[in-house]
Parts: structure tokens; sequence; C-alpha cells
């Protein structure tokens, strides 16, 4: 570490130094212009998408026709959102995606913090790295790669077309990016101080209290990053529900009848491409006969599939800016 | 005499003891908290894991019956995949070559937009909000919907490089555009990045920073000195995160779509993918070791001794 340091601040003194004379000449607010330049420029990057998108759900097939309409529709042409609405099932498969992404999730993040805190703090323990490189091989292979076996297994358990194969693997640390939220915890748990167990201890709590009560405390800003996460990707998660819940699109996730809805629209409009490989499967979406402008109906519909997490998201931001309180050492 | 003689093998045997049994306890504890992974493991990965192994060392063979069966013919998909098929060598290297240009780009990028937000400048609500976006939208369907509908047409029409375009003509523009174009996919693929990095900085205790102020330490020093080895196991997780997930993206990454290719295949070559997998798979754990390695002398994790 001390090299590497000091490398850093070979190359780093002299910008320091301007630094310090930009502040000396108490110019420090065009530093803070510069700063707003750039989180407004990257914005511009992140947020020039989502305006496409929802400005384009408003609208009408005439606008999207029309090559003079620019950006803004000519009015709001909300028909594309009661069309997907009823297209999406919408009411119901809210209830259903909710009820899912929140059993997955609750799952994921109690066992994923367990078992990343085993692997933080008995690390010294023989066999340990060992198993904790297995898990992490276990996240660099892709469920793709694994899906005839995996689907085989599901098989065997009878737990095709039911919500099993997506919800139960959560309570086991595995599941979408399971290993990836261990690591999380792993990481988050590692940095805190050895003392603080070590003191509990001498008052004689037991390691799961430690674990309860002193230390996942501490580490809230990361359970808070590793709830959204785990949220966002079970909520647009399609690869695992099309394999496993397959043609059952009565029970199906908001993001499967995105993907059919999408699939369907384009298929349709554009008679030279097939279906998708969801499309195909749903008897009743089939008969409705979309049109190139249904352009609009999709975006109302993408529209739709995320604004619950992002709702979600903007709730819990304030988590993670808490920050965690002192540790009540005395260093 | 007597006494302390028969004492001593006693006191001897009391002071051994409790180091064993404070070991087996805190192997017990150990066991209580990763079980849930083990048996998770062993259900539901372990199974697929071998299976695919050994699908890689095998061809697939239709009975006469219409059933399918296994023949195994040993490493020959490996040595198929490495020197006869001309495309699986090629596309290993440009997804390597392609990662650890971009990683820097990201791991950069992502630490700086996570500082800039940390500052409690006016607004950062809603810029932490903008910055979720690339999480949400970018896991979705809807992410291929947008760029497939002509990512470049989005960002150029109305936006501030329409003018360049106009101006230096469609051979020069198209370049630029290329640049813009990989940039901000760079940028929309770091969301999870500052979103860590965030957690990461919040997670840093007061304290610290309270010593480096009292200690006269100026904003530079601290960062060098407080922020970055308090951050190091973050930058671990942000390291380990993008490898994997650019090596891994079906999106950007022509390994994968070229493996998927061949086991679905007219050929339906499922050994020689399994092979394939499992090679890139080994390559890349390679890689993500030696970044473990690195990071064993360099991480600082305040919670081992």
């Amino acid at each position: 570490m001390a090299r590497e340091l000091a490398a850093v601040e070979f190359v780093a003194n002299p910008i320091q130094r301007a630094f310090d004379k930009i502040r000396n000449r108490g110019a420090l607010w065009i530093v803070r212009l510069v700063l707003y330049g750039i989180l407004v420029d990257l914005g511009f990057v992140y947020f020039l998408p989502m305006a496409f998108m929802v400005l384009t759900s408003f609208k009408s097939p005439l606008d999207l026709e029309n090559p003079t309409v620019g950006w803004l529709p000519t009015s709001l042409f909300v028909e594309n959102y009661t069309f997907a609405w009823s297209q999406l099932g919408y009411g119901a498969a809210l209830e259903r995606t909710v009820a899912f992404v929140l059993i997955a999730v609750v799952g994921q993040v109690l066992s994923t913090a367990l078992v990343g805190y085993g692997f933080a703090r008995y690390s010294r323990i023989r066999g340990v790295g060992i198993l904790f490189l297995l898990a992490i091989f276990t996240f660099l292979v892709p469920p793709q790669t694994i899906v005839v076996s995996t689907f085989l297994n599901y098989k065997i358990l009878g737990w095709l077309s039911t919500y099993y194969p997506l919800t139960v693997p959560e309570w086991f640390g595995q599941g979408i990016r399971g290993a990836f939220f261990i690591f999380i915890f792993r990481q988050a748990f590692g940095a805190l101080p050895w003392e603080l167990e070590e003191a509990a201890r001498v008052d004689g709590a037991t390691a799961w209290n430690v674990f309860w009560r002193v230390m996942l405390p501490l580490v809230r800003p990361s359970i808070a990053v590793a709830f959204v996460f785990s949220v966002v990707w079970h909520w647009n998660e399609t690869f695992a529900p099309s394999n496993f819940l397959q043609d059952k699109y009565k029970i199906w996730p908001l993001s499967l009848e995105l993907q059919n809805f999408t699939n369907q629209a384009l298929s349709n409009s554009n008679p030279l491409s097939s279906g998708g490989s969801a499309g195909s499967t749903s008897q009743f979406q089939q008969s409705t006969l979309l049109t190139a402008s249904s352009y609009g109906a999709i975006m109302a519909a993408s529209v739709l599939v995320i604004l619950p997490p992002l709702i979600f998201y903007i709730l819990i931001q304030r988590v993670f800016v808490q920050g965690v309180e002192r540790t009540g050492l005395i260093e | 005499m007597r006494a302390t003689l028969r004492a001593m093998p006693g006191m001897k045997l009391r002071a051994a003891r409790p180091k064993g049994a404070l070991h087996r306890r805190r192997v017990l504890e150990l066991a209580f908290f990763i079980t849930p992974w083990i048996i998770g493991f062993v259900a539901f990965q372990a199974y697929p894991l071998l299976q695919s192994l050994q699908i890689s060392v095998s061809t697939l063979k239709f009975t006469s019956k219409g059933g399918v069966s296994w023949l195994w013919v040993g490493l020959a998909n490996y040595s198929n995949a490495l020197f006869v098929d001309a495309h699986f060598v090629p596309y290993l290297v440009q997804a390597i070559v392609s990662t650890f240009i971009e990683m820097p780009l990201i791991l950069v990028f992502a630490l700086t937009a996570a500082i800039m937000m940390k500052q409690g400048l006016w607004g950062t609500t809603f810029f932490r909000g903008l910055f979720f976006l690339p999480v949400v939208i970018g896991s979705s369907a809807v992410m291929a919907q947008l760029l497939g509908a002509g990512g470049v047409p989005v960002i150029v029409q109305g936006s501030f490089l329409e003018p360049i375009f106009h101006v230096v003509g469609p051979t020069i523009g198209n370049d630029i555009l290329g640049v813009f174009q990989d940039m901000s996919l760079v940028l929309w693929r770091s969301g999870v990045q500052v979103l860590l990095f965030l957690a990461g900085l919040f997670g840093i205790s007061p304290t610290y920073y309270e010593v480096a102020r009292i200690d006269g330490a100026s904003a530079w020093q601290t960062f060098l000195k407080v922020t970055l080895p308090c951050l190091s196991p973050m930058v671990l997780l942000v390291t380990v995160y993008t490898l994997v997930d650019s090596f891994t993206n079906p999106l950007t990454n022509p390994v994968l779509g070229y493996i998927q290719s061949q086991g679905l295949s007219g050929s339906l070559n499922l050994g020689l993918a399994g092979a394939m997998g499992w090679m890139y798979f080994v390559v890349i754990f390679i890689i993500l070791a030696g970044i473990f390695k690195y990071a064993q002398t360099h991480v600082y994790y305040a919670g081992e001794r």
C-alpha cells in the first residue's frame, strides 16, 4: 500500500497545490460551477433516453408518422396508456409482480447478509477462502449457459410453471446474482472494526446477537444498496420467468408481459420479422392487431413497467445518505 | 511441591483447552452463517454445473428410438474450440481487451461521480435519482428497445450534437458519434458502480474525517489517507462486478452470443458450446483470482487480524 501511495502522491502533489491555491484565492465557487457542469452533462446522457421514452409514449400514430413533429407530441395521446394498461393486464400483473419480488428480495438480502457475514468475519478459518472463491465462480457463470440442466433440475422437483424456481433459491443465497450480494456484504462486514465484535463478546453477546444487533445496523448503506439492486433485477428479469413459467401467461410477472407485448407489437407491425420466443405462446394476446405506429404504446407500456421501481427508489434513497452512526470507538 | 507439580499439568491443560474449544466454537458459528449458501449451492447450482461440465466432454447422439445419449469424447471439444474454430479465440481476445479498456474508465468515472454526489451540493437528491435511471432501465428489455430503436438517432436528434453533425459532414460525424456512443454506453453501464461507491462512502465512519480535520489534513490528503483505504474493499467489489458484468453481458459481449449460437445452431453442438463456456469461465476466473491475490495485500479490512 505504502509504495502505491507514494507514487500517487508524486503525481498528485502538484495538483493538490493548485487546488490549495484556488482555495486561497477564495474562488471555490468556480470549482463548484465546474462540478455542476459535469453533473448536468452526465445527467443529460441519462435523462435523454428517459425523456425520449416518456415523450414518445404520448405521441399519437399521426405524430409518429409526421416527420415535422420533433420531440414534443402535438397533443397528449393518452390512448397509448389505456391500450398498454389493458394489454399488460396491469392491475393484476402488478400485484403478482410486487408479491413475487418482495418474497424473493427479502429472502435474498437476509440470506446473503448472513452468508456474507460468515465469509467476512471468519475468514481466518481454513477452507473459507476456497468456499468464497467457489461462490464467486457461480457469479461469473451466466444462468443462460446452464439453463438446460437447471430446467431439468426444477422439472424433477416439480417446480415448473410455479414461482418456486424464482423465489426459493433466493432464500439460500442464490438467485439472480446471489453471489454478488454475498460479496457486497462480505466487503461491508469486513470493513467493520474488530474491537466492536470483541467488546460485544466480552459483554456476553452470542454470535447471532453480534451479527443481528451490533453489525447489521452498521452496514445499513450496503443493505439499502443490495435491496435496491435486488428489487430492480428481479423486477426486470425475463430470462428465468420465461424459462420456468413458460406459457402459463396467467401468472406472468410484468417483465414478461412487457416482453410479450413488445414482441407482439413489433412482429405485427413488421411482417418480415418473426415473433419473439415468448411472443408466440400466448394465444389470447395474438388476436390483437397492431400497426407500425404502435411504437407509442410500446413506450407507454415501458413507462408503466419501470415506474414502480423508480418510485420505490425515490422513497428508499434517503437511507443511502443517512450514513452510519459513529461506531463508538476511540481510535 | 507435590501440589505444584500436580497443578502444573492441569494448568497447561486449562490453558490449551479453551483455545481448542474456542476454535471449535468459531467453526460452528461459521457453519451456522454459511449453511444456507451451502444448501443452496448443492441444491440449485452444483448439479447444473457438473452436468454442463459433463456435456463439455461429450457429444450428443440421437438414438434410433428418437432419444438422445451422450458419447464420451474426451477433450476433443476443447481442442476443437481452441484450434479448429476460427472465431472463438479472436472473440475471446477481443472481449478481454475491450474489458480492460473499459474497466478503468468505468471505475474512475463511478468514483468521481459518487464523490461529487456526496459533497452535498444543491440538488444532489435529484442527481442521485438521475444516476439510478441506468440501473432500472439498463437491466430491462426497455434498454434493448431504446438502443435497438436507434440509440444514435435518439442521442443526435434535437440534441447539442446535431449542429456538429451538420458542420463536419457524415463521415467524420459518424466517427465522432461513435465515440460519443461508446462513451454514453460506458456511462450507462456505470450506474450500479456509482451506487456501490456511494454506499461505501457513506459507510465510512465520520470519526476518521474528524480526526483528519483536527490534525489539519488537506482535502487531498484526507482523500488519500482516509477515503481510499476505507473504500478499498468497495473498490475490489466494484472491480469484480465491472469485470463480470462486462464478460457476461449478452448485449455487448461477442463471446457469449457466439457460444449460444454454437449450442443452438443446426448442428446442435452442445458439447462444443459447453467446452467453450468452461474455457471462458476459467479464463475469467484466472483474471479474477489474480485480482483477489493482489487485493489480499492491498485492501484494508478493519475487521481483519
